[in-house]
């Protein structure tokens, strides 16, 4: 083969595979296809009771099938902490030697028993306590030339069976700064027993101080006249679990004070009458103590309309008496006591009070404890967890009338999930409601961004009929009605962009003006519709 | 209405992949003798029965499928239609043998090639519902009765051998030739029962489904993919007749492959009715609305069988028959029947005229019906380059490049052989 002729062939290799390269490598990703449909197809369906449209709200049966509504809360608690306080107290003990001696190394000095008050408010007398938490901080000043070691006792505190005891070394003191010692003991869990070394005293605890020279001491040291140790006790952040003693003869006044309550969030406008409505005001004592409630005012307040109705009844201004609660030996620890008031629409205005959709609950009141004096013998008691506690039961039958009766919730809604891009061009939505209930019910749908900026309201044309009733004010078949909300290439675009539906549903009772009952058989289906026109587009 | 789209997107992939592939080619190369010689290809078929190349255009290159294009296509569908394609690159080498078996005309061919299939058959209700949605049928069942879909992609690695035959100093050939196939992906839809009603006002959809779906293992994709194996053979044999013409017989990819056990397959025979996600508290519709409308709560609600498991497939063998007569220096003629098995292929007859221009090219006009379209009509071009290469580049349907909205199929190839 000539040198040309392997030239050419190695050529044509070359040219070959730069023509097979390209033959390869031309075939490309082509873009994707896209296509409009028209859709139409349920979207939801949903069978909705009272419970649905009242969420947060406890229904109960009567017995004739009609449903009352039931809504708890606790209106206010009065805590161990409001009848008394261990205040963080110092208590300083001053040791002074009394006359110069020779003290040999390991030979106790001195010893010393101290009985000392604990500063307790309101005037209560303890004769125990159970602490749950809380620090005693020691600290220890010694004027004594050598180093010292101190067993420092409180024979009041045990845990355990074990008293509490501590056993220290305190170094000498030079000519110039005194020996010194600091520690914090925890005290929780620990037993106190306040009554003093005669066991008839009260808010007392003792103190024990031993000394002793170090017996590593180079020899003898002496303690001169009028030399001096010094001990601080610090009670910190004392709490006690539980107390006994006599709580004192008190007057206490709690507010006017508000509880919030959610039970009405729901509903933003429109007039609610109601037929029926029982409250039950229910005092529940867990201390161990008697006690004379009185009940200044109470009142219901919505903020959103500045109205505010105060309770008119009997028990207004009246001292009611609570009894003490009684210990179990057991688990609970006590036994409450409790005194209901039962209010309704015949003995009070407490229905006003409901009507106006309150959201605050306020209140004022005065406690008297150990009214009658320390009856107890000193046995009143208090735990931590039990206290006096206010419950506010709310039962209303639902039979009413209401005009506009708006509820009102806001609805995360995300229709671009998955990543879509806006494939909805435009369209209706269908809303096919079968009604149960004997109320119109119109519908508002607002549309909001994830900030809460408004984008727009949906047009709802028409709304849900509500059935009629029989001679006895009953549903016998439900109503039937076709709602269309539009959705313009705008609003689809807004759609896309909204991530919170606040939907407002307006409820206004057929057959006024009479009240009419909901019963538990009665419920509205609906089935949403969508009639879209929608792009398919498989770009990735 | 994500539940709308997601059951056409399940839908839509009946005819998503129809991007392209190829039909038969009517070998350019003059007849010679055995010479060492690589050759490589490629060519792409598209068509179907009822579409038009206008509206394949758009599905299989991208763009806006509009109402003008729907409305032409519905004119043309019928209750059953076709649709394929076919897209293969090649390459071969051929290596002349002195002596095997002491015969001393035989060549041995190794090549590779990459084949990308879809063939599709669906019915008028089925076109309709993928691209016109639902609407139209509302208070009406659609029919998608007897829609499938088969589609794979796979590469294969040849070894054949080439007898040279002479008979009056006429060569003819006779070969075979042995394939194993890396099986890239591969996914079936069989509908042998279905209908979808919409309600009068879309209160509800009933769905009344009986079929297959079978997937090759769905963690694996793209060219480095081996999700299965399979073997396929190709057998052809050319007579000399006495008036001087010559007989072609062949049979090409008559095998299967066998798709390992981490396919899936989704099957179900039974009837479902929609009525829209239950949401049981209208005020936290979101959550419900996302759950109930993804397309996984889809298929599992449109499944009664989902699970892994191994499953053969047999390969669209073709056979071809056709016969070529030199009438003189100038012209050739060629007249054949091609036909796909197991492919929703209509036999493909055609008759193509060869002209030389001179001896270094070669013109061919062709004219065919069948196949996955209707009538084609096609012109392609041969040219050798100094003995070193030999060039063909062709379409069998340049109909589909001057009335694309009357024409059903489209197809090109080009090819480039160098002796060595």
């Amino acid at each position: 083969m000539t040198i040309f002729t392997r030239m050419l062939t190695i050529n044509k290799i070359l040219f070959f595979c730069f023509v097979a390269l390209a033959f390869f490598s031309c075939r490309k990703d082509f873009e994707k296809p896209e296509w409009d449909i028209d859709v139409l197809a349920p979207l939801i369906k949903s069978t909705l009771t009272i419970e649905d449209l009242l969420p947060d709200s406890i229904v109960e049966t009567n017995s004739d099938t009609s449903l009352k509504l039931v809504y708890q809360t606790n209106l206010f608690d009065i805590d161990m902490d409001s009848i008394f306080k261990i205040p963080d107290t110092t208590i300083t003990e001053v040791y002074s030697f009394p006359f110069s001696s020779n003290s040999s190394p390991g030979s106790s000095f001195y010893s010393s028993d101290e009985e000392r008050a604990l500063s307790i408010s309101n005037g209560v007398e303890l004769n125990y306590a159970l602490i749950e938490s809380g620090f005693i901080e020691i600290e220890i000043f010694s004027e004594i030339k050598e180093n010292m070691i101190i067993t420092y006792t409180i024979p009041s505190a045990t845990k355990n069976g074990d008293t509490l005891e501590l056993q220290e070394l305190v170094p000498a003191a030079t000519i110039s700064q005194d020996g010194y010692f600091i520690t914090t003991i925890d005290l929780s869990g620990y037993d106190l027993d306040l009554s003093g070394s005669t066991g008839s005293e009260v808010n007392t605890f003792i103190t024990r101080a031993v000394g002793t020279v170090d017996t590593n001491a180079a020899g003898p040291v002496t303690i001169f006249a009028g030399t001096k140790i010094t001990y601080n006790n610090k009670l910190i952040n004392l709490v006690p679990s539980f107390v006994r003693g006599y709580f004192g003869t008190q007057q206490i006044h709690f507010g006017p004070d508000i509880t919030n309550t959610t039970a009405f969030d729901m509903i933003k406008s429109g007039t609610l009458d109601l037929d029926q409505v029982d409250v039950n005001l229910e005092f529940k004592n867990g201390f161990g103590v008697d006690a004379q409630l009185i009940l200044n005012q109470f009142a219901t307040t919505n903020t959103t309309t500045s109205v505010t109705n105060s309770l008119t009844h009997t028990s207004i201004g009246t001292p009611l008496n609570l009894n003490r609660a009684q210990l179990t030996g057991g688990i609970p620890e006590v036994t409450y006591t409790t005194y209901q008031l039962d209010m309704n629409t015949s003995n009070s205005n407490i229905d006003q009070l409901i009507e106006i959709f309150p959201n605050e609950l306020l209140y004022d009141l005065n406690l008297n404890v150990n009214p009658l004096g320390n009856i107890s013998g000193g046995n009143d008691f208090a735990y931590k967890n039990h206290s006096l506690e206010t419950d506010l039961n709310i039962e209303f039958p639902l039979s009413m009338i209401s005009s506009g009766l708006t509820l009102q919730d806001t609805v995360d809604f995300n229709l671009s999930q998955d990543g879509d891009s806006q494939n909805i061009i435009d369209g209706v939505l269908f809303l096919y409601a079968d009604n149960g209930y004997p109320f119109d019910a119109n519908i508002q749908l607002d549309l909001y961004d994830e900030n809460m900026n408004f984008l727009q309201n949906l047009t709802v044309n028409n709304y849900i009929k509500g059935a009629s009733v029989n001679a006895a004010l009953r549903v016998v078949n439900k109503k039937e009605s076709v709602i269309s909300i539009p959705l313009t290439e705008n609003a689809i675009s807004n759609l896309y962009a909204t991530k919170k539906i606040v939907l407002s549903i307006g409820f206004t009772t057929t057959a006024q003006p009479q009240f009419v009952k909901i019963y538990q058989d009665y419920s509205i289906d609906i089935k949403i519709v969508g009639d879209f026109s929608y792009n398919l587009n498989f770009e990735e | 209405m994500r539940s709308i789209k997601n059951i056409i997107v399940l839908l839509f992939s009946v005819f998503a992949y129809l991007t392209i592939s190829a039909q038969n080619n009517i070998d350019f190369f003059p007849d010679t003798t055995q010479q060492f010689s690589v050759s490589l290809g490629s060519n792409f078929v598209y068509g179907s029965s009822a579409i038009n190349n206008d509206f394949l255009n758009k599905f299989i290159y991208g763009g806006k499928i509009e109402r003008s294009h729907k409305d032409k296509v519905y004119k043309s569908l019928s209750a059953n239609n076709r649709l394929g394609g076919d897209l293969n690159y090649e390459i071969n080498v051929e290596i002349p043998i002195d002596t095997l078996f002491k015969k001393t005309n035989i060549s041995l061919i190794v090549g590779i090639e990459n084949n990308e299939h879809v063939d599709a058959r669906f019915t008028s209700d089925f076109f309709k519902f993928t691209f016109d949605g639902n609407k139209q049928f509302a208070g009406e069942s659609i029919d998608i009765r007897g829609t499938n879909l088969n589609y794979f992609k796979l590469q294969k690695l040849n070894l054949g051998l080439i007898n040279y035959r002479y008979f009056d100093g006429k060569l003819a050939k006779e070969g075979i030739s042995f394939s194993i196939i890396k099986a890239q992906e591969s996914k079936l839809i069989s509908i042998n029962e279905g209908s979808i009603f919409t309600e009068e006002f879309g209160r509800e959809i009933d769905v009344e489904l009986d079929y297959l779906y079978q997937e090759s293992d769905t963690a694996k994709k793209g060219i480095s993919a081996f999700n299965g194996l399979g073997v396929s053979v190709d057998l052809f044999t050319e007579f000399i007749l006495k008036n001087g013409g010559k007989i072609y017989l062949g049979i090409e990819d008559l095998g299967f492959v066998h798709w390992n056990s981490n396919s899936l397959k989704i099957a179900t025979d039974s009837t479902f009715y929609y009525e829209g996600v239950v949401v049981n508290n209208i005020f936290d519709l979101n959550d419900s609305l996302v759950s109930g409308l993804s397309r996984d709560s889809i298929i599992d609600n449109l499944s009664t069988k989902n699970e892994k498991g191994a499953y053969n497939v047999a390969m669209p063998a073709s056979v071809n028959i056709n016969y070529t007569k030199v009438l003189n220096e100038k012209w050739k003629v060629n007249v054949g029947i091609y036909q796909k098995i197991l492919s929703n292929y209509y036999p493909l007859i055609s008759i193509n005229g060869y002209y030389s221009f001179n001896p270094k090219l070669i013109g061919r006009l062709h004219l065919s019906y069948g196949g996955y379209g209707k009538l084609n009509t096609g012109l392609a071009f041969s040219k050798s380059v100094k003995n070193y290469f030999d060039i063909f580049i062709g379409t069998n349907n340049i109909e589909a490049f001057i009335a694309s909205s009357s024409s059903y199929s489209n197809s090109g190839f080009i090819g480039l052989k160098a002796y060595f």
